[in-house]
């Protein structure tokens, strides 16, 4: 008896406790139940009855089991007729899931075809995901005010209330897209092409995560994506066509730049920086990197987060400000970047200092003969204090 | 249960750990003498382990009678694979495999010899247990390297006659093949000399044969093809070039999901993306990745697709072997193709467009004035 | 209680003579006289009987369990809390890979396989498989496969690229180290135990049945145990190729996998796949296989619609080839090919829940008795159907681009791997106990093994549901409080009760351990039919005699065992003994 009892309990809560602790946590950040766009909700409004009925099939399962259970004890009863079954019944309760099935299957095929239009994108971004970072590029579109390509990482900026189309592939191994809120994801393949839908309803930063094993720091590769409104997207695109505002003489982020010349240009591309003698600096990750590129870091502050998005430009109490921000003051907010103030600098002195140590990367010496003397990640540099100081005084100018 | 032999070859091995043990202990590293010590343990361990297991566990057994040892072919055959070693050592390779390959295969034939003779005093039971344990093995590796044999002539006489006569070459044997197995199945009756000695005749022509091929050599058109490369490099102009665009139809032809599908229709050259409702006149293509562009020839002629790769140093990955070269002339190309089809070409582009001279683009030789540019962020 | 075997009145069968005097070895090979030895090491080396064989591949298995497990403890100790500093990131990666490795190659497959070769003959009244010596050469290589994955760990590190390896991540160039190398080849190894095991029992089952048995009065559990070689037979040379493929990439200098040689790394995913949705079957069948001789004996009842559960099972295994890229609906497949394996998805899961109907209706009506191997069966019933709702939820393909690489998939996949196919295993410990070792399992001790099991299950794996739908990927080293949300309820907390109900999981598989021992030191026999069970493997000895049955027992009915023992009452159509056999509980 009790041991039936406690049997029934069991099963109840094994069932029930998924559908009603489900919404326990507030704002999680890549919730999949909390769309922010409409390809999320056409998810959304179609899981939501699927749940539904699995959750009451699972329960009236679990209702019957424990009645059998509670009614069917061995309370000393002959041994039953030897039933071998009942092909109506069966039959009957077979078709019913089927019909159940079938009505799901048609409501899933026009979402599948739905979710892969590509027919009304309004805006195209090349999306390339490698280890440990995700790159992004705008390929020009006038429209949108964009006249040459603009390169950054780690914070995808869009406009809000249109419909965004990610072209998205890999350097390297096979990564995956996914900022919850706005779409389900889809993997980014070495050699392929795939097509992404997004759209927010309203600006403001959504979380994303790679979700596809690539290697080592598959944990810390992270995004996010930023809606701005439209004019603020139309702001954010001229200022990062905008040309490059060298340093002031004599200030230490001048000083941070010839620092930059000398150990960061080997990879790392800011656009319209010139080396003394008056030539364009350009990267040469293809000779350093075995991926072939490093994210490209011209207008660094005007994102505010980096490292492959982990860890933060801002901090504490002005990253709330941003991300908590109200959807009407958001685009206001991230416009204005990250000042001296606002500056997470202990995180960024450390990735300065010894990249590997904060981010696991097989960018350790002694394994270059496998990449043929290339690293995988940001080695450490052996930069000076003094260097990193000057280093941090300059990426503070690029906005 | 352990004999002298065993007694001696386990003694031998006690004292060489010891030997290897005071070596290690006194000289430092593992060095030329500890692998040497190393290897000498390991195979005094492999014979004691041998020497053990072969002994005849019942002193009974040992005949009183020992018959004279018979005589044996496996101490020439011994002797014939250490030469075949020892030269290979200065002249080539592959003697030196095969020497092994006999001298290991003699070594085990000789071992298992010895070992069956003294089993007991019944010469026809000795002979039926070395049968026993030699013939699974015997049997099917002479086969084995018999029909590798027969397979390696016939192809050398692939290499050395032409390209229509060994089509018809290997029509009549495979034909000879099918028609006389035909026979052997309809007619079990047959003699096994008669089919031993068919198969005899026809494995020994195959090999003279080969002989022949092999001292014939290489047909012309293979020799030229291998040293001048004929169809890794690439030519991208107009004209067809003589071997390099053979075989257009069998290549690498379609894939999903590609960067761009470059269409050439009615004069036009134009890419195809998905994403952008309308053809392009440019493609952006994120730099150090490899990507995947289809060429379509809608055009009544056949065309190539010629992508430029800058003067900058960019690798083409699409060569056959060696990864980081690049063609002669600082660009890559499709072959040419006939009118309905298409073929994939696949690039790394590792630098910018900002590092390059002029735009990188994608042009038809032949069609002019029209170019798709490869924008490279 | 029970019966030996005697031939049923009218057989024609004739009794059989004892087993022949034992082989005297023909004399002076040396070491290499033919094995005699019945008991010793020797016996165990050298042996082909399928029932030690079966004993050797559940060992094996028990032991790979308790490995996974362990690496499974790690993984949730690295996980309890924010940047944990249990496992760093190379250690972790390995630690996820081998875990799903080692569960489902090493311990799932050898242990199903061990059911298998202990119970199949048996049940079917044979002497022995078909290829007794394949049998045995099978069994090795499993071991060897085993301990060759495993070797990696001492040597360089292990495998780390997951357990479904995609390219080009397997690859020589991001997967330098030899870890994958040994995991290939191991793997390589071990497949080829489950082909020669699968064609041994095919060929058992279709040829050496007893006399009366057609297939339709065959065991459930040998007709799920055909279906699964099947689906081997067919699946592991897949993977074979696609291991071929990865060896030749990554020894060899090959290209297949090389996307600057124009190759596209979807083709590991579709050899991959086209192997791993069969697998999954092979994973769940068996069990479900055991439950459903378990249930029925229990309730007292026939299995409700025996042949609907074949014709399931059946169905499983057919259509079962057709929703491998259900796997890839993240993967850019197009929506073509998207629609057609999500609708091919749903339509699998009507057969699935035919079963679940089933053993609810063999319940139904039934007299049923709790003991630890019949809570274990219901367990599975409840557990599998969650899992398997978890899983219908997944075949709405948009949903899935939400779902998978989360926890909610790793949820999904415990509940019906754990819950499913670990609680049939373990039922069918506690059920064939008696018949293998002549001793019953402890049913206190069982008892609190199967609470300790269920809570501790359902607080492991019961919350990555949560995590799942809230945004927490899979194969994460550590995951960041700025992701975790806020309030009490929040990934932390849900973290923390998972690695947690692992410890207590834990706990309740050890005392299936001390379960063992405890039962070996006991001196209290088992009853030869002590569950008043229903198939012929309990119409012999404890354990049974090498050669099974004194007589091969000929077979009228479905259910033979029972049958000799009861017949129906014509008026109140309830079971009455036969003359004194059985009993009436």
């Amino acid at each position: 008896m009790v041991k039936v009892r406690r049997i029934s309990q069991r099963v109840l809560v094994a069932t029930g406790a998924v559908a009603v602790l489900g919404s326990c946590a507030t704002n999680a950040p890549q919730d999949t139940w909390q769309p922010k766009g409409p390809n999320a909700k056409m998810i959304d409004d179609l899981q939501q009855p699927v749940f539904a009925v699995a959750g009451i099939i699972g329960i009236i399962v679990s209702v019957v089991i424990t009645y059998a259970m509670w009614r069917y004890r061995d309370r000393g009863q002959p041994i039953p007729e030897q039933t071998h079954g009942k092909p109506a019944l069966e039959i009957t309760l077979t078709v019913i899931p089927a019909l159940i099935l079938a009505v799901v299957g048609v409501f899933t095929f026009r979402v599948i075809f739905d979710l892969a239009r590509t027919d009304d994108t309004e805006l195209v971004i090349n999306v390339t995901g490698q280890q440990w970072w995700w790159e992004y590029d705008y390929p020009v579109q006038n429209e949108w005010g964009i006249t040459q390509p603009i390169i950054s990482s780690g914070q995808l900026v869009m406009p809000a209330g249109t419909k965004v189309l990610l072209r998205e592939t890999s350097r390297d191994v096979i990564h995956s897209y996914w900022i919850p809120a706005l779409n389900g994801k889809r993997d980014a393949v070495p050699g392929r092409i795939h097509t992404l839908r997004l759209e927010a309803d309203e600006p403001g930063i959504y979380a994303g995560q790679c979700t596809e094993f690539c290697g080592l720091s598959h944990a810390n590769m992270r995004m996010e994506a930023v809606a701005l409104s439209k004019e603020d997207f139309a702001k954010w695109i001229a200022n990062q066509q905008a040309a490059y505002r060298a340093p002031a003489e004599g200030t230490l982020a001048k000083e941070g730049e010839s620092v930059f010349l000398n150990q960061c240009v080997r990879c790392h591309q800011v656009d319209g920086l010139k080396r003394p003698d008056g030539t364009l600096a350009i990267a040469a990750p293809d000779e350093n990197v075995w991926s072939g590129a490093a994210p490209n870091l011209t207008k660094l502050m005007t994102r505010n987060t980096f490292a492959g998005a982990m860890f933060d430009l801002l901090r504490d109490a002005c990253r709330d400000d941003v991300w908590k921000a109200e959807s009407a003051e958001f685009g206001a907010k991230y416009l204005a970047g990250v000042d001296e103030a606002c500056l997470n600098v202990n995180d960024l002195r450390a990735w300065l200092r010894n990249a590997p140590e904060v981010k696991p990367m097989y960018a350790n010496p002694a394994l270059l003969a496998d990449t043929n003397g290339k690293y995988r990640g940001m080695p450490n540099l052996g930069l000076s204090e003094s260097d990193i100081d000057k280093l941090v005084a300059y990426l503070l100018t690029l906005k | 249960m352990f004999k002298v032999g065993s007694k001696l070859f386990l003694g031998l091995t006690g004292f060489s750990t010891l030997t290897l043990v005071a070596y290690l202990v006194f000289v430092e590293r593992l060095a030329l003498g500890g692998v040497a010590l190393s290897m000498v343990l390991a195979a005094l361990v492999g014979l004691s382990a041998v020497i053990i297991m072969i002994n005849d566990g019942d002193s009974e057994v040992q005949p009183r009678d020992a018959a004279l040892v018979r005589a044996s072919m496996w101490p020439l055959v011994t002797v014939a694979g250490f030469v075949l070693l020892v030269l290979g050592l200065v002249v080539a390779k592959v003697y030196f495999i095969f020497g092994i390959v006999v001298v290991l295969a003699a070594l085990t034939e000789w071992l298992v010899q010895a070992w069956s003779e003294s089993a007991s005093d019944d010469a026809a039971h000795n002979e039926s247990a070395r049968r026993r344990l030699l013939h699974p093995i015997e049997f099917p590796v002479i086969a084995t390297l018999g029909l590798g044999v027969v397979i390696f002539a016939f192809s050398r006489i692939m290499l050395a006659i032409s390209k229509s006569a060994g089509a018809v070459a290997f029509i009549v044997l495979a034909s000879l093949v099918l028609l006389v197995g035909a026979i052997f199945a309809l007619r079990p009756a047959l003699k096994t000399t008669l089919v031993s000695g068919i198969c005899v005749v026809g494995a020994v022509g195959i090999v003279a044969g080969g002989i022949a091929g092999q001292g014939v050599g290489l047909r012309a058109d293979l020799v030229e093809a291998l040293e001048e490369g004929h169809y890794t490099h690439r030519e991208c102009g107009e004209e067809k070039s003589k071997y390099f665009d053979k075989k257009a139809m069998k290549t690498l032809s379609l894939r999903t999901n590609p960067i761009a599908v470059v269409e050439l229709r009615d004069g036009v050259l134009s890419a195809v993306m998905t994403g952008f409702n309308d053809p392009q006149k440019s493609v952006s293509v994120p730099r150090g990745n490899a990507v995947t562009f289809i060429f379509r020839n809608f055009d009544t002629a056949e065309r190539r697709m010629v992508a430029s790769l800058g003067t900058a140093m960019a690798v083409d990955t699409n060569t056959e072997g060696d990864k980081e070269g690049h063609s002669d002339t600082n660009e890559t190309c499709t072959q040419l193709i006939p009118q309905g089809a298409e073929q994939a070409l696949t690039i790394v582009y590792s630098k910018p467009s900002i590092a390059q001279e002029a735009p990188l683009t994608l042009t038809v030789p032949g069609v002019e004035g029209q170019a798709i540019e490869v924008v490279v962020p | 209680m029970a019966i030996i075997e005697r031939p049923a009145p009218g057989s024609t069968v004739p009794a059989l003579t004892p087993a022949p005097p034992a082989i005297t070895p023909a004399r002076t090979y040396g070491a290499l006289r033919r094995p005699v030895a019945t008991t010793g090491w020797k016996s165990w080396l050298f042996t082909v009987d399928h029932k030690k064989l079966g004993l050797m591949y559940g060992a094996t298995a028990l032991f790979f369990f308790i490995v996974g497990g362990l690496e499974a403890v790690l993984i949730r100790l690295q996980l309890a809390a924010p940047g944990g500093k249990v496992l760093n990131a190379d250690l972790y990666n390995q630690m996820f890979t081998m875990h799903a490795t080692t569960m489902v190659f090493l311990f799932v497959m050898p242990m199903a396989a061990g059911f298998a070769n202990y119970f199949v003959p048996l049940q079917i009244g044979a002497r022995d498989v078909a290829f007794p010596r394949i049998n045995a050469f099978g069994f090795w290589c499993l071991l060897a496969g085993g301990i060759v994955v495993n070797l990696a760990w001492f040597l360089g590190g292990a495998a780390d690229g997951g357990w479904f390896m995609y390219a080009p991540n397997s690859g020589p160039v991001f997967s330098p180290s030899h870890g994958v190398d040994f995991w290939t080849l191991g793997l390589q190894i071990a497949g080829i135990a489950s082909l020669t095991g699968a064609i041994n029992l095919i060929v058992t089952v279709l040829n050496m049945r007893a006399p009366g048995m057609t297939l339709m009065k065959m065991p459930i559990f040998t007709w799920m145990i055909t279906v699964v070689q099947f689906l081997l037979l067919f699946a592991i040379p897949v993977i074979t190729v696609a291991l071929f493929l990865l060896t030749f990439q990554r020894s060899f200098g090959a290209q297949f996998f090389d996307v600057a040689a124009g190759a596209d790394p979807l083709l590991w995913q579709h050899l991959f796949w086209i192997f791993g949705h069969p697998e999954v079957y092979v994973l769940i069948l068996p069990s479900f296989g055991i439950i459903s001789e378990v249930l029925p004996v229990f309730s007292r009842k026939p299995l409700f619609g025996y042949p609907f559960v074949v014709f399931s099972g059946a169905a499983i295994g057919f259509v079962g080839w057709g929703v491998w890229a259900h796997h890839m609906f993240a993967s850019g497949l197009g929506p073509v090919s998207v629609a057609v394996f999500s609708l091919a998805t749903m339509a699998i899961a009507v057969p699935t829940g035919v079963k679940i109907i089933n053993w609810t209706l063999t319940m139904w009506g039934g007299k049923l008795v709790f003991t630890t191997a019949m809570k274990f069966a219901i367990g599975l019933v409840v557990l599998f159907t969650i899992g398997g709702l978890s899983g219908v939820t997944h075949s709405v393909a948009p949903s899935d681009t939400q779902q998978t690489d989360t926890y909610y998939i790793v949820a999904h996949f415990h509940y019906v791997l754990f819950g499913g196919a670990i609680f049939g295993i373990f039922s069918g410990f506690y059920y064939w106990w008696p018949k293998m070792f002549g001793k019953m399992l402890n049913e206190r001790l069982g008892s609190w093994n199967f609470w300790l099991m269920v809570i501790g299950m359902n607080m492991t794996f019961g919350p990555m549901h949560i995590l799942g739908l809230q945004g927490q990927p899979r194969r994460m080293y550590q995951w960041t409080e700025a992701r975790a949300g806020e309030g009490f309820f929040n990934l932390a907390f849900w973290n923390l009760i998972a690695s947690v109900g692992s410890l207590i999981l834990t706990v309740g598989i050890g005392l299936f351990l001390i379960n063992i021992v405890v039962t070996a030191r006991s001196k209290v026999r088992a009853p030869l039919d002590p569950w008043n069970a229903r198939s012929l493997e309990w119409m012999t000895s404890n354990p049974p005699k090498e050669h099974n049955f004194d007589s091969i027992p000929h077979v009228h009915h479905l259910d033979e065992f029972f049958h000799r023992k009861y017949e129906e009452d014509p008026t109140t159509h309830t079971m009455r003994e036969v003359n004194g056999r059985g009993s009436a509980g």
